[in-house]
């Protein structure tokens, strides 16, 4: 393209044009913080954010022409709703086979979602079964999910273990939320309470909470579709409930199923309800289910809450702000709309932060002053540029191989969200430029541009006190309804190659690298030696109450052990524990520690004394386990060892 | 008489009364249960209440200023209206100390049977052909394949979803199969003492009673050959003495746990001796199957 013709493109001329086109500068600019820091992140999100914006800004569209978007032959494509059953069926059968998640599983549950996304792209109009598809993105959520839980012993992840067997089975037992004791969850308990009495009709607190709770989680995906359908035609609601439905975060929540899966599932509905109030005029049901849901967020989880406040302040901004300098008829919410929603956010305001003033927190605190102590010194004392370090928490120290292929690996894991960002960039722009649903599309937008920056933004900044990790699932709902506009609108355009480059990249690629990546894998990771599993065998689990007859949980000495495998000690056996700082004889700080097999086998890694040589993996169980300490117990995966009474022993 | 198109109402009210018999009936089968629990705690009370919300067909009419909401969203509301309801009630219950099975499943019933009745007056004043019964709306071949299917092709559907169906069935009626374990224990005496502090003695010539548990989780009965050795152990970490003091046979049945209570009587003695203690699945070759260590010091009789 030459000069002139570059200079025309970048006029500005509309706002959706600019945005782009300031979009691509920034990206641009933004890459040049690979200088200073190496994070996949920052190399991805200024590509799709630039890629997204390149490609509005280059993209001729032809919204409102005929045009002929490349289908599959009938043959073909009528016959892929049995693929997607054969193929979960085959998922369900490899699984329970192996006892885990293989990768046969994997490539099956990948092969499964490309069919699922090749009926939505592939597929003409007349010929699309919506509910067909529907049922399969459904039942492939379910398959993924139930199928990693149930050949799972125990539970998937860190913290369930703790709001299964202490909390959930502490409120069934009892038959009283007061069993809740001074933990936060007091003025939170809808999650214990449903999961108690998902353990009361189910006959235990596993299957209590992953018939009630995760049950609910992934057929909440529902909202997504329900949500797209208001603003977006059949074929591209179903791609938004697709790309959320395959996406890693939304398959981590179905698996790791705690407060947070359940505030999230209500955040799907409070988005549905919120889009249908811009379109459906403020209807009294309406109103009333969204109060009604958005009160439940406040007393289920405090995170899911501040994320759920971002969107009705997105919301109601939106709708005040257009009453207030909005002149088209057509573009402008309802009076009625304004109002309700403006009610509906300062209501959930006023009892957020009644209720926080009351929860109580670690020794006698409050957590609403708690948390804002904790902000007011992460804003401070810690905030500072490209202070990367650190994160949510429940990170292992995982010792990745540095062949060239491990360090591809997250940038392979991220292949999903990157076209999704993409992607949502372009839907965001088009938002921008629509004529009808102007509140809705704004407020998607809004919602979604500022859980980014607070996600991605903040994080930038050191600023962690959020827990950005738990937003991102919250963060795919409006990124998925946009991302399915942005694909929509590629569909428009006059370029077939570009249309079949594009629907074939990401019916191929977003799938497998979701149902592939470290979150939607925390039961058995695809990439094991990158890694570290969340999830524990049977003998793992067992060595954790058998210990108590070497060391009480009472006596108040620290096992030390691997992470993630301490904070069972912690969570399940009520351990104080801790990651053994190992010396050249073994641990230096603590006097019980706990060897497994997949120390030896398994991304996991030890700090060592300053004087100590490195842990290789061969040494793995001397170094955790001394010959010269007394080896109490032991069964078939797991030893634990008690300091001997003599340390000068032979070896 | 039912009134038409208020037949998924009945519906409701069977699912419920079968419902509340198998959860608060004795020696109901799990997956009896499980179908019933899941309907009870996600479905039932949520579809009562949006039936009762919206008694129209969800086709927007002339004098609608917007469309009722579809069957889809119709259906996730049903969830959300579920779970809405279970936590209420659970809270409810859970603060005057009464959440139990019996008060959940009786609050549970009286309000989806409340918004049946409510549902049911309120579809009664439309005309037949307005009133929101899915089960007259929907077709079952359409969560299935698309309008355009050849039959060759939803019969290929159709067959896919009973070998999905048959799939889940076999994993239910078929026990998973993860590898079994056994476990040993040699327990502290006092497991509150602080550990290291001082090693364990025994006296040379004399019964000492070491208490030695095992576990069988091998998903069968399985036999067991346990051997006791007392070691001197070099510098170099070879055996320089050793002493066999015990050696026993136990078979334990799946799950058991069995706990023994051995003498033992060494003729070595010294400082830093080592006592192993090994268990063989089985006759006593190869290496053990689970070892055990306690470094001991071994005094001769009668010295203090």
């Amino acid at each position: 393209m030459s000069l002139p013709g570059l200079s025309r493109k970048f006029a500005v001329e509309r706002a959706d044009l600019a945005v782009a086109k300031l979009g691509v500068v920034v990206s641009v600019l933004l890459l040049g913080l690979q200088w200073f820091a190496s994070q996949p992140f920052l190399l991805l999100i200024p590509l799709a954010t630039g890629t997204g914006s390149a490609l509005y800004v280059f993209t001729e569209s032809t919204e409102g022409r005929a045009y002929r978007r490349p289908t599959l032959p009938r043959s073909v494509a009528g016959l892929l709703p049995a693929v997607v059953g054969l193929g979960l069926a085959g998922v369900v059968v490899a699984t329970h086979v192996a006892g885990t998640r293989t990768d046969a599983v994997y490539l099956l549950t990948g092969g499964v979602g490309v069919a699922v996304f090749a009926q939505i792209l592939f597929v003409d109009d007349d010929a699309l079964g919506v509910g067909a598809v529907l049922c399969q993105i459904l039942a492939a959520a379910l398959v993924i999910r139930f199928g990693a839980l149930y050949a799972t012993p125990g539970y998937v992840g860190v913290d369930i273990w703790t709001h299964a067997t202490v909390l959930v089975d502490g409120v069934a037992r009892n038959g009283a939320t007061a069993a809740l004791g001074d933990s936060k969850y007091v003025m939170a308990p809808v999650y214990h309470v449903v999961g108690a009495i998902g353990t009361l009709v189910f006959g235990g607190v596993r299957d209590g909470i992953y018939l009630a709770v995760g049950l609910f989680v992934t057929l909440s995906a529902l909202f997504v579709y329900a949500t797209g359908r208001l603003v977006l035609p059949a074929r591209w609601a179903l791609l938004a409930t697709a790309l959320y439905g395959f996406s890693d975060q939304f398959i981590r929540w179905g698996m790791h199923v705690i407060p947070t899966s359940l505030g999230l599932a209500f955040f799907l509905a409070a988005a549905y309800l919120v889009t249908r109030l811009f379109e459906g005029d403020a209807e009294r049901w309406t109103v009333a289910l969204l109060a009604a849901t958005s009160l439940a967020v406040v007393f289920t989880h405090q995170v899911s809450t501040v994320v759920l406040l971002f969107l009705l302040g997105a919301a109601a901004l939106v709708a005040v702000a257009l009453r207030a300098v909005g002149s088209n008829p057509n573009r402008v919410p309802s009076a009625r709309t304004a109002a309700a929603l403006s009610a509906v956010t300062v209501t959930t305001v006023a009892v957020t932060v009644v209720s926080w003033a009351y929860t109580p927190f670690s020794s006698g605190s409050r957590f609403l002053w708690r948390e804002l102590a904790v902000l007011r010194t992460a804003l401070t004392r810690d905030a500072g540029f490209l202070n990367l370090a650190g994160g949510d928490g429940g990170s292992a120290a995982a010792a990745g191989s540095q062949s060239a292929f491990a360090a591809l690996i997250p940038y392979v894991e991220l292949v999903g969200f990157t076209l999704l960002l993409a992607a949502a960039v372009v839907g965001g722009l088009l938002m921008l430029r629509w004529r009808a649903s102007t509140g809705v599309s704004l407020t998607h937008v809004l919602t979604a541009g500022t859980m980014f920056v607070a996600v991605f933004g903040l994080s930038i900044f050191g600023v962690r006190v959020l827990m950005p990790g738990r937003w991102m699932a919250f963060l795919f709902v409006p990124m998925a309804l946009l991302a399915a506009a942005g694909f929509s609108y590629v569909a428009r355009t006059r370029s077939r190659r570009l249309v079949v480059a594009a629907f074939v990249v990401l019916a191929l690629a977003y799938p497998t690298t979701m149902v592939v990546a470290e979150k939607a894998t925390l039961d058995s990771p695809a990439f094991e030696d990158e890694h570290p599993r969340y999830a524990y065998t049977e003998p793992e689990i067992a060595a954790v109450g058998s210990t108590g007859a070497v060391l009480s949980p009472d006596s108040e000495q620290v096992v030390g052990t691997d992470h993630p495998y301490r904070t069972l000690y912690d969570r399940l056996g009520g351990y104080e524990s801790g990651e053994p700082v190992l010396g050249a004889n073994g641990p230096t700080a603590t006097q019980v520690s706990v060897y497994r097999d997949y120390q030896s086998t398994g991304p996991i890694s030890f700090e060592t004394a300053a004087d100590a040589p490195a842990v290789g993996a061969a040494a793995v169980s001397e170094r955790v386990c001394p010959t010269d300490w007394d080896k109490r117990y032991a069964n078939d995966a797991v030893w634990v060892c008690t300091q001997s009474g003599q340390p000068e022993a032979a070896s | 008489m039912i009134a038409r198109n208020t037949t998924d109402l009945a519906l409701v009210v069977g699912l419920l009364a079968g419902t509340v018999a198998a959860l608060l009936a004795p020696g109901v089968p799990w997956p009896v249960e499980w179908a019933f629990g899941a309907a009870f705690l996600l479905g039932l009370p949520g579809y009562a209440v949006v039936a009762a919300l919206f008694p129209r067909t969800p086709e927007q009419t002339p004098t609608d200023h917007v469309a009722p909401p579809s069957w889809v969203a119709r259906a996730a509301l049903s969830l959300l209206a579920s779970v809405l309801v279970v936590a209420a009630t659970g809270v409810l219950l859970g603060a005057v100390g009464w959440l139990t099975l019996t008060p959940v499943v009786a609050v549970v019933a009286v309000v989806t049977l409340a918004a049946v009745v409510v549902a049911y007056g309120r579809r009664r004043r439309l005309p037949a052909d307005r009133r929101g019964n899915p089960l007259g709306a929907l077709s079952p071949s359409a969560a299935l394949v698309g309008p355009r299917t050849s039959r060759t092709q939803a019969a290929v559907t159709l067959l896919a979803v009973v070998v999905l169906l048959a799939s889940l069935g076999f994993v239910a009626a078929t026990p998973s199969p993860e590898p079994g374990y056994s476990e040993v224990t040699m327990p502290r005496e006092d497991a509150n003492a602080s550990v290291g502090s001082a090693p364990q003695a025994l006296v040379a010539g004399e019964d000492n009673t070491v208490a030695l548990s095992l576990e069988n989780h091998e998903g069968e009965s399985t036999a067991y050959t346990v051997r006791v050795q007392l070691q001197r152990v070099g510098a170099n970490g070879s055996v320089l003495e050793q002493e066999r003091l015990d050696s026993f046979r136990a078979t334990l049945a799946d799950n058991e746990t069995a706990r023994y209570e051995r003498d033992l009587s060494p003729s070595m003695t010294g400082e830093d001796l080592r006592l192993r203690t090994l268990v063989y699945e089985g006759d006593a070759s190869g290496d053990p199957d689970l070892s055990l260590r306690v470094w001991v010091d071994v005094a001769e009789a009668g010295s203090s």
